[in-house]
């Protein structure tokens, strides 16, 4: 298993009276090269979830397991440094996080923290900046001149460069234009493919759930009301809707259908999935007419 | 025309913020060495005077200057802030002329075709040390008491002047050392966006 909560509980302000308590007996398993979408309500405990996999907070109760690393309310601070390399943070709007006088400084920063050469980590951040689909001529630029699609790029790619084995994001492409949406969640499908990371994404899109979770997690005040494939996720539209979330539209448009005779094997998540189901019944349709 | 007055009426606000956070929130603020501490507050107002302007910084110096005084009767700082910031010549003058420094000195570098992160250098430096000396100076030429030197930490028989030695050793240098390392980091974009807007 890459990522294992065992009855995890986060309480802020813990033993005082303005307690409050975040995340609630929250148990669940993420495979190896696993890829997890966690969805819920705004102020549900998604942040305060992720930010337990690097260990920012420690759990009030229970435990988690990530690879090789085991945290527990005990774990000093001292024991956290590899495991934070180990999982890598892209946190909300993460070009705000950018510093250095020049691209490659920014990205090199991460690696050399963990006590990589200077000449090493230089050589890994013109790396990674390919790797985000930004040419080695950016290098030497300032970060503060790209705009903000770009600087966005840069901040990912400094996170890259540590080279984690489970990456986490929290709401990537919010804010972004179409184009750069797409592009920001095929780089993520490629890393997840191609050097097989575990991916933990946080999002309000349920289209990207729908074309890149294997499981899902939904959260409610502090809870984990609903964990499984994204069919069984989005089996239940009327659940999810009192849940103050929603069904990808390809699984909308294959409601209305629905309800005007079409009968689905599995409900279309995505308008791929959509369009092959209606074109396998096509054939039939039309032979009717002939 | 308007549009830069507005930007810049804009960006003083939010280092007015900048420096409120870091009164309000002390590891923004000030870095504990031992008794004393170094402050973090110089270098935004080196910011403001390098990468805006002279004017700038006197705003955002003085604005930091008015906080120490209030804070000294309200919310003392540190154990000597009662002694010794309750006077506005040292808690507002040095922040004042500091930010003042900076900005000037800045636009001097830079007609004398320094480079520009030289310029940056040279100005927060040397408004460190206006800051730095002109409140131990001031102090030293204020409050030649007992009370203030053992506020200051001094033990037994050592004098004002011995103290206000060593917090210039143990605050004013390491302060001096970050404000050049750090300042034009954060005044170089600032100044080419500024620049760019005048343009």
């Amino acid at each position: 298993m890459a990522i294992a909560f065992e009855h995890v509980t986060y309480t802020y302000q813990a033993g005082t009276p303005m307690a409050h308590t975040a995340v609630e007996d929250v148990s669940f398993q993420v495979p190896d090269h696993g890829y997890l979408a966690i969805i819920g309500h705004t102020g549900s405990g998604k942040s305060t979830l992720i930010q337990q996999l690097n260990a920012l907070y420690k759990p009030s109760a229970g435990t988690i397991h990530v690879d090789d690393f085991t945290v527990t309310p005990a774990t000093t601070n001292a024991a956290l440094k590899p495991l934070r390399q180990h999982v890598g943070m892209v946190f909300q709007f993460p070009e705000s996080q950018l510093f250095e006088e020049t691209i490659r400084q920014d990205i090199a920063f991460g690696p050399k923290n963990f006590g990589m050469s200077e000449a090493d980590a230089n050589a890994l951040a013109d790396e990674m900046l390919t790797t985000v689909g930004l040419d080695t001529s950016y290098a030497e630029r300032s970060p503060f001149e790209l705009s903000g699609g770009q600087m966005r790029r840069v901040a990912i790619a400094g996170v890259l460069a540590m080279k984690p084995q489970v990456l986490v994001l929290d709401e990537p492409t919010a804010g972004l234009d179409p184009q750069g949406r797409q592009a920001m969640m095929a780089l993520f499908e490629r890393l997840h493919q191609e050097q097989g990371l575990t991916i933990v994404l946080v999002t309000h899109q349920m289209e990207d759930v729908a074309q890149y979770a294997e499981q899902v997690a939904v959260m409610r005040a502090g809870k984990l009301v609903k964990f499984g494939t994204p069919h069984d996720v989005f089996a239940d539209p009327d659940w999810l809707r009192a849940n103050q979330l929603d069904v990808p539209r390809a699984a909308q448009f294959a409601q209305q259908l629905r309800q005007r005779g079409l009968n689905w094997d599995t409900l279309p998540l995505t308008a791929d999935q959509l369009a092959d189901q209606i074109a396998a019944r096509w054939p039939a349709k039309g032979a009717d007419h002939v | 025309m308007t549009r830069h007055k507005t930007f810049r009426l804009v960006v003083d606000a939010l280092l007015m913020a900048i420096v409120l956070l870091q009164n309000i929130i002390p590891f923004l603020g000030y870095v504990p060495l031992g008794p004393f501490s170094m402050t973090l507050i110089g270098l935004t107002v080196i910011v403001a005077g390098t990468a805006l302007g002279p004017k700038d910084g006197l705003v955002i110096g003085g604005f930091w200057g008015l906080i120490t005084f209030v804070r000294a009767f309200t919310w003392p700082s540190s154990p000597v802030a009662p002694l010794i910031f309750t006077n506005p010549l040292i808690s507002i003058l040095p922040r004042l002329l500091m930010g003042l420094a900076a900005g000037g000195l800045y636009t001097w570098g830079r007609n004398r075709h320094w480079s520009q992160r030289r310029a940056m250098q040279v100005a927060a430096g040397c408004a460190a040390l206006v800051n730095t000396l002109l409140v131990l100076g001031l102090v030293f030429f204020f409050y030649q008491t007992p009370a203030v030197a053992t506020a200051f930490g001094a033990k037994g028989n050592q004098t004002l002047g011995y103290v206000l030695m060593i917090s210039l050793l143990t605050n004013g240098i390491p302060e001096f050392i970050l404000d050049i390392l750090v300042a034009p980091l954060i005044a170089r974009p600032l100044r080419n966006r500024w620049d760019r807007l005048k343009a």
